[in-house]
């Protein structure tokens, strides 16, 4: 706990406002116990003297023209406050840790809730605040004192008759988002006493603005990327990311996976997996100037992953909020697998007719499960959910970017479905092996080895990966294999078109074939090209190695810039052999990026 | 200067991993004749191959500072293994049933490796494998190390191992039943097919859908041209699994799809005609679904 009152300045216009509007209309000694009231608008019924108000009809400012609106929270109305999950002040704890008002920046993130002035307040009287709602999460209320605000609490506080009288502004925040126990609303409710006679009472309802994940085709803010000093394929993954976002003047940033405190154990090669670790989103409610929003970083529930400090150590600051649902080992039980827990394996799919604001979806294995407390919080937070759940049981890693991702379009929907085809990749590699002998007998990751090279940290036992194209071709049991995955691919992919109406013109298939792991699952046997980084009109792929043509020119290269220059898209390529794709993962996995805050489109036009 | 320190601390894992050792299977796997006559194969073996048994006994998808780097963060083996090829059959049987493998392991490290030296063990097609890998069918201590053991019984060509995998198939709880015959897929003798074909008639739906996998891994149109050979069965096949995927209530209907999908072929898309002529208007749209997703292969 800090200073429990902080002071700073804030001009409170509103309450000139509600005072004019006091006086013009809240003529004399009435209350609504005796029968009187102010003016209405020239159509409504006039005003209870004594009310309580809220930024119900979301303009950003608190009024009498909220009155009309404070019924039922819907699409069009309702007030919202935020769970103020930021570090205003920079000192890196989450503001709402604590109680007190941590500056301007901070008075910023509490909504408003306001006593209309009661010029004819009976001497004495007193008012009692009660705030209600379900679940135990904690929601604070604080009391402007001049030009800044101290601490209310209800149990202990009361309004005073002089506040009443002159009007009083109160502050609100959560400690959280809704949760499994609690939709987000509260019912703030003020009862003026005079000794022991009742003299009036209102209350107001509000509700906390859920945690909304980015969307991927959405403008990118910035990238990240992975910095491991000395470690030549992260070196060289990270150069080829800073080619990429220059040549594009997309700001990337840099994460020092080894600092310390993200790699503890020296014996361990670095946690390069910049996508695992956190996943990106925001929060916000109605302001002044229109939206007022907070980018919130959600990070992973695995407890052994140290990487994912850097959410807290570093990403947390103003306007950069911070959540974390992780439960303990005992109430997550025996089929935890906190592979799934990492955040290539929760996307979003984007905006379609009846979703607004998009639908989650995670990667579900039938034997295995995410965090509990994860998939709890993702279904409170409503607008983007349930998620929906995709089968990766056929997968070893089992992480939905293993096989789709989505690019803008110039198309009614706006984006499009890039999925995974081992038919395209097969039919891709066949077709270049049929035009002769040369390129029957081209190699398939010429030079490439599987396991770790002598350059990685993790250096031992490596074997050569490359191979001809004709012995891919006739590897029986690789194309059974392929063949049952495409089987799973189509499947899914039906689903996903049946719930979104996505149509096949809508759906780009990106070639690579998968092989079996233990327990045969499936992994990229060529370097996963769906498993990407967008931003722009750019997208940085693994670069998949495939046969070399005459002109020296790598044919899955040029098959991947062909495939998506009909939708304006630039591919970039960044080699990712020995760090990612040889350890299960693409460039996915290794990057992660922040996307804008949409000005229009606020969540709560999403409600269903 | 951090590469070197990454090397020393291999080096180090690897040294405290010659400590201890017990035979994967646990002791007593193979009985005392096989044993004593493998081993004596073992000692000329280790001679003759000594790269194969280092590396066998380096592997690095066990060792904590490898896995926990790559994206599943679970030790994984069984690519590394099957790429060391035939010369890692002994080293492998030994770790599996004979002198056993160095270094304390965890459960989950412990798993794995059994499981991978499983499966590429089986992969070899050794007949000198069979004892470890019926003793490993017989002990299995979970579905996928009965999955691996069945496998490469199934794999092996050899009768009696097809026997005692199609017994598996038919009779104990039905979990282990429908591993034992979703790795029926992988067996070489063409017999296996109607019996599998046979099976689609189960009353157990997870018997279906076990039968129908295997049918879609032993006949795939895709395998058939690497081989570049034609696959007489795969019409009575296709006309199975497209009959078995109308019999499935809508829990069981995707994995038949699945099964469908991966034989595909032209035999796929006469199948679904066939029995799409007079089919009932559900049935009709379903069939139609399915041939369009058949046609995209």
């Amino acid at each position: 706990m800090r200073a429990t009152t902080s002071v700073f300045r804030a001009a409170p216009r509103w309450l000139g406002a509600l005072s004019l509007l006091g006086a013009l209309a809240g003529c004399g000694d009435t209350s609504p116990a005796q029968g009187g009231g102010d003016a209405g608008s020239d159509a409504g019924p006039p005003l209870p003297a004594f009310r309580v108000l809220v930024d119900s009809n979301r303009d950003g400012e608190v009024n009498d023209q909220d009155f009309a609106t404070r019924g039922a929270f819907s699409a069009s109305h309702g007030a919202v406050f935020l769970a103020n999950v930021d570090d205003d002040d920079e000192d890196h704890a989450v503001d709402a840790e604590d109680d007190a008002v941590n500056g301007e920046a901070d008075a910023a993130d509490l909504a408003r809730i306001r006593t209309a002035p009661w010029p004819a307040v009976p001497a004495g009287a007193s008012g009692a605040v009660t705030v209600e709602h379900q679940g135990d999460t904690l929601v604070r209320l604080f009391r402007r004192t001049g030009e800044g605000f101290e601490r209310f609490d209800p149990a202990t506080m009361q309004l005073t008759e002089a506040e009443l009288r002159a009007g009083v502004e109160l502050g609100i925040e959560s400690t959280d988002f809704p949760t499994e126990a609690w939709d987000g609303t509260v019912t703030v409710r003020v009862a003026v006493t005079q000794a022991s006679t009742a003299l009036a009472d209102d209350q107001v309802t509000l509700r906390v603005a859920p945690w909304v994940i980015d969307n991927s085709i959405h403008q990118t803010e910035h990238v990240y990327g992975p910095i491991a000093t000395g470690v030549r394929p992260a070196v060289v993954f990270f150069r080829d990311l800073e080619t990429a976002t220059l040549s594009d003047t997309m700001l990337l940033e840099g994460i020092n996976t080894l600092r310390t405190e993200y790699h503890p154990n020296r014996l361990e090669g670095p946690d390069v997996w910049m996508q695992d670790i956190m996943e990106f989103g925001w929060t916000s409610m109605p302001g002044p100037g229109g939206r007022h929003a907070m980018h919130v970083v959600l990070r992973s529930p695995n407890r052994q992953r140290p990487m994912a400090l850097f959410t807290t150590n570093e990403y947390l600051g103003p306007d950069r909020g911070y959540v974390w649902k992780s439960a303990p080992a005992r109430d997550n039980g025996r089929t935890h697998d906190v592979s799934l827990d990492s955040f290539g394996n929760l996307e979003l799919v984007p905006p379609y007719p009846g979703r607004p604001m998009g639908r989650l979806y995670h990667g579900s294995v039938t034997a295995r499960s995410s965090d509990i407390s994860l998939r709890a919080f993702l279904n409170a937070q409503g607008v983007q959910g349930p998620p929906m759940l995709v089968d990766t049981s056929w997968l070893t890693v089992g992480h939905v970017d293993e096989f789709m991702s989505f690019i803008p379009a110039n198309t009614p929907r706006g984006w499009k479905l890039l999925w995974a085809s081992p038919r395209e990749g097969r039919a891709l590699l066949q077709r270049y092996a049929d035009q002769g002998e040369t390129q029957a007998n081209a190699l398939l990751f010429e030079g490439m080895r599987w396991y770790y090279p002598e350059d990685s940290p993790n250096f031992g036992t490596t074997y050569p990966a490359q191979r001809r194209l004709s012995a891919v071709l006739a590897d029986a049991d690789l194309m059974a294999f392929n063949q049952r995955i495409q089987g799973i691919l189509d499947g899914l992919r039906e689903d996903l078109q049946r719930e979104t109406g996505l149509t096949d013109a809508e759906i780009i298939e990106m070639p690579f074939l998968f092989w079996d792991g233990d327990g045969g699952g499936a992994g990229a046997y060529m370097p996963g090209t769906v498993n990407l980084l967008r931003y722009g009109s750019s997208v940085v792929v693994a670069r998949p190695h495939g046969p070399v043509n005459a002109d020296g020119e790598d044919i899955v290269e040029l098959d991947l810039i062909e495939r998506l220059r009909p939708d304006g898209v630039t591919v970039h390529f960044a080699e990712q052999w020995d760090l990612l794709h040889a350890a299960l993962g693409e460039v996915h996995c290794g990057t992660n990026a922040v996307r804008v805050i949409p000005e229009r489109g606020a969540w709560w036009e999403g409600l269903r | 200067m951090k590469h070197k320190a990454w090397v020393w601390g291999l080096a180090l894992s690897l040294l405290a991993g010659a400590a201890t050792a017990d035979p994967l299977l646990g002791a007593g796997a193979m009985a005392p004749t096989l044993e004593r006559a493998l081993q004596s194969q073992m000692r000329a073996d280790r001679r003759a191959h000594p790269q194969a048994w280092q590396a066998v006994s380096s592997l690095q998808g066990i060792r904590p500072g490898v896995y926990r780097a790559t994206r599943l963060q679970r030790p994984s083996v069984s690519r590394e293994l099957r790429a060391l090829g035939p010369d890692a059959l002994l080293p492998m049987l030994d770790a599996l049933a004979g002198a056993g493998f160095g270094g304390a392991l965890s459960p989950a490290e412990r798993e794995a490796l059994t499981v991978g030296m499983l499966e590429a063990v089986g992969v070899l097609r050794d007949p000198r494998a069979l004892p470890v890998l019926s003793a490993a069918y017989e002990r299995a201590s979970g579905p996928t190390m009965l999955r691996a053991a069945a496998r490469g019984l199934a794999m092996s060509g050899d009768p009696a191992a097809l026997a005692r995998v199609q017994r598996g198939a038919s009779e104990g709880e039905l979990a282990q039943r429908a591993t034992s015959l979703a790795a029926l897929g992988v067996s070489p003798n063409p017999a296996v097919t109607p019996w599998l074909v046979a099976r689609l008639a189960a009353p157990e739906p997870a018997l279906v859908e076990a039968a129908a996998a295997a049918l879609g891994e032993r006949h795939s149109a895709w395998a058939a041209t690497a081989r570049r050979q034609n696959d007489p069965d795969r019409a009575l096949v296709a006309r199975s699994l497209v009959a078995s995927f109308l019999r499935a209530d809508p829990a069981h209907e995707r994995a038949l799809q699945t099964a469908v999908l991966a034989v595909g072929g032209a035999e796929t898309l006469a199948a679904i005609d066939a029995l799409n002529t007079g089919a009932a208007p559900r049935d009709a749209a379903r069939l139609a679904t399915l041939r369009r997703l058949a046609a995209r292969q």
